[in-house]
């Protein structure tokens, strides 16, 4: 007797319209209601997760590049015993800022793609920002003094990723070491 | 007897707390993001001021450099920076990138006279006042990430609707009103959904109003230079001085207005900028309405033409708890 019940209850062949066995048509109503609120629901929280995801990287890639371009630029701003003016855009947006220093020149500049990238002694030494984060704006200002040279760096970074985008303003100074 | 009620599959009941469990631990994951993503965008923060703090120690030792009388005028007093030609000392508050505010002090410096060691000025050794060295004291200090009060987050733009301000013709501003909940709220961050749609506009600010989009200022927030305007739609900050308290079930008016006033025709302002929208048959956002061409060619009393059909997106927030960031050091006078 147990046993045909589970065969029964496999293919379905219920005797109808005893209670206790098989679904009645409001019990199926009730079911389909409650998935289709369970669904809806669950779907209202996986979207914005997408979403959350998305700006998460964003913000990740944003701080990895502006960590890597600033610790850099300030470094060889540091190092530096003096600003090439003439080779430098300055006070503007892209700028250019070329260094002269025991260790060569450096200089650091804004390709075509926005990214950020620095030269070793006129060549090349590749990009310093990350996958999709670009410049919307780079400044250099040089402070000259009789004792000491100062450059002050503000760079918006913009970073996207998927839907997700965000702009941030970073800025540093540094007075350069050897120009005294 | 057992086993036939295990066959008989699950009740109503069981879907019902089976689908709490769900919902319960898909909600936990959500504010566990959640809380990933201000994490993320304070550590952001934090680079932010650490470059500052940076910065403003750098500005310092450029001061000293250029000037030790300069410098040394400086004791006593609270300063900001602020960059011209070159660094200097201001009694105006700079508020740096709409959110960090970074002040100095320049402290005596008193030496142990056993051993010409630093003392702090309240120690009880013999000391003295040591007048070539100065300690420096830079403090960076932000609002924390905001806590969201009241928004209308569905933007697309068309780039016809929501032109502002008009290129020198003096239409006016662009308002958006909205209506506070059952409890009171206090803000003190607006975010608009907002791009430049050309080179440079002007720079804007955002008013907080009362009664209408004419009615009396309840607060006006920092300006946003144009320079730092999107190209895309973007949620841009505009933060205002102090709180803003709202009171419930009440309608209040964002008015983004821009300097020079775009109010005034042929103020010299440039540019246009977009608002993102949300678009219906009827107001997509039920708490208000957006406006545009609000107080034409200067007529201050023009509540300008209400757009019933569409809303510019906006967020209000407050941000609360102060952050603090600081670095001390010496200078010493090595040049004159």
């Amino acid at each position: 007797m147990e046993q045909k019940n589970v065969t029964d209850r496999i293919f379905r062949r219920r005797p109808y319209g005893k209670s206790g066995k098989g679904f009645s048509l409001i019990e199926m109503l009730v079911y389909v209601a409650v998935i289709a609120i369970i669904m809806s629901s669950v779907l209202a929280v996986i979207f914005p997760l997408a979403g959350t995801y998305q700006s998460l990287i964003a913000t990740k890639r944003l701080n990895i590049s502006a960590e890597s371009v600033l610790d850099r630029m300030l470094r060889e701003i540091r190092s530096a015993s003096s600003v090439n003016t003439g080779m430098s855009t300055l006070g503007t947006s892209p700028g250019v800022l070329a260094l002269n220093s025991d260790a060569g020149s450096r200089a650091f500049s804004v390709d075509a793609s926005g990214a950020l990238t620095v030269s070793e002694g006129g060549v090349s030494a590749g990009k310093l920002t990350g996958e999709e984060v670009t410049v919307s704006r780079l400044v250099f200002t040089r402070v000259p003094g009789t004792r000491s040279e100062l450059v002050s760096v503000e760079l918006a970074l913009h970073s996207r990723y998927g839907h997700a985008s965000t702009t941030r303003t970073f800025r540093g100074s540094a007075v350069l070491r050897d120009s005294y | 007897m057992r086993s036939k009620i295990q066959l008989r599959g699950s009740g109503l009941i069981e879907v019902v707390i089976g689908a709490g469990i769900i919902v319960i631990v898909l909600s936990g994951l959500v504010s566990a993001l959640r809380l990933f993503v201000h994490s993320g965008s304070a550590t952001t923060e934090k680079l932010q001021a650490a470059l500052l703090v940076e910065e403003g120690v750098e500005a310092m030792r450029s001061i000293r450099d250029r000037s030790w009388s300069e410098f040394n005028g400086l004791s006593g007093g609270t300063y900001h920076l602020v960059l011209g030609s070159s660094w200097s000392a201001t009694t105006t508050v700079q508020l740096i990138d709409s959110r960090f505010t970074r002040v100095f002090t320049v402290e005596s410096v008193y030496r142990r006279n056993s051993d010409s060691d630093i003392v702090a000025s309240t120690s009880p050794d013999q000391k003295t006042l040591d007048p070539n060295t100065k300690r420096v004291v830079v403090t960076i200090s932000w609002r924390e990430i905001a806590d969201e009060k009241l928004s209308f987050t569905s933007g697309t733009v068309d780039g016809d609707l929501a032109g502002f301000p008009s290129n020198n013709a003096g239409n006016g501003d662009a308002a958006q009103s909205f209506t506070t909940g059952a409890a009171a709220v206090s803000v003190n961050r607006a975010d608009l959904y907002i791009k430049k749609a050309s080179g440079t506009p002007s720079d804007v600010y955002l008013e907080l109003r009362s009664g209408s989009a004419v009615g009396p200022v309840l607060a006006t927030s920092a300006t946003v230079l144009s320079a730092a305007l999107p190209d895309a739609l973007t949620w841009t900050e505009f933060e205002f001085p102090g709180d803003v308290a709202l009171s419930a079930n009440t309608e209040y008016f964002l008015r983004l207005r821009s300097s020079p006033d775009s109010t005034v025709a042929f103020s010299g302002s440039s540019g246009t900028l977009h608002l993102g929208y949300g678009q219906s048959g009827s107001s997509p956002y039920s708490g208000g309405d957006a406006y545009r061409y609000v107080g034409r060619l200067g007529n201050a009393s023009d509540t300008g033409e209400e757009l019933t059909q569409y809303d510019f997106s906006f967020r209000l927030s407050h941000e609360s708890g102060g952050q603090v960031l600081k670095a001390v050091t010496y200078f010493t006078n090595l040049f004159e």
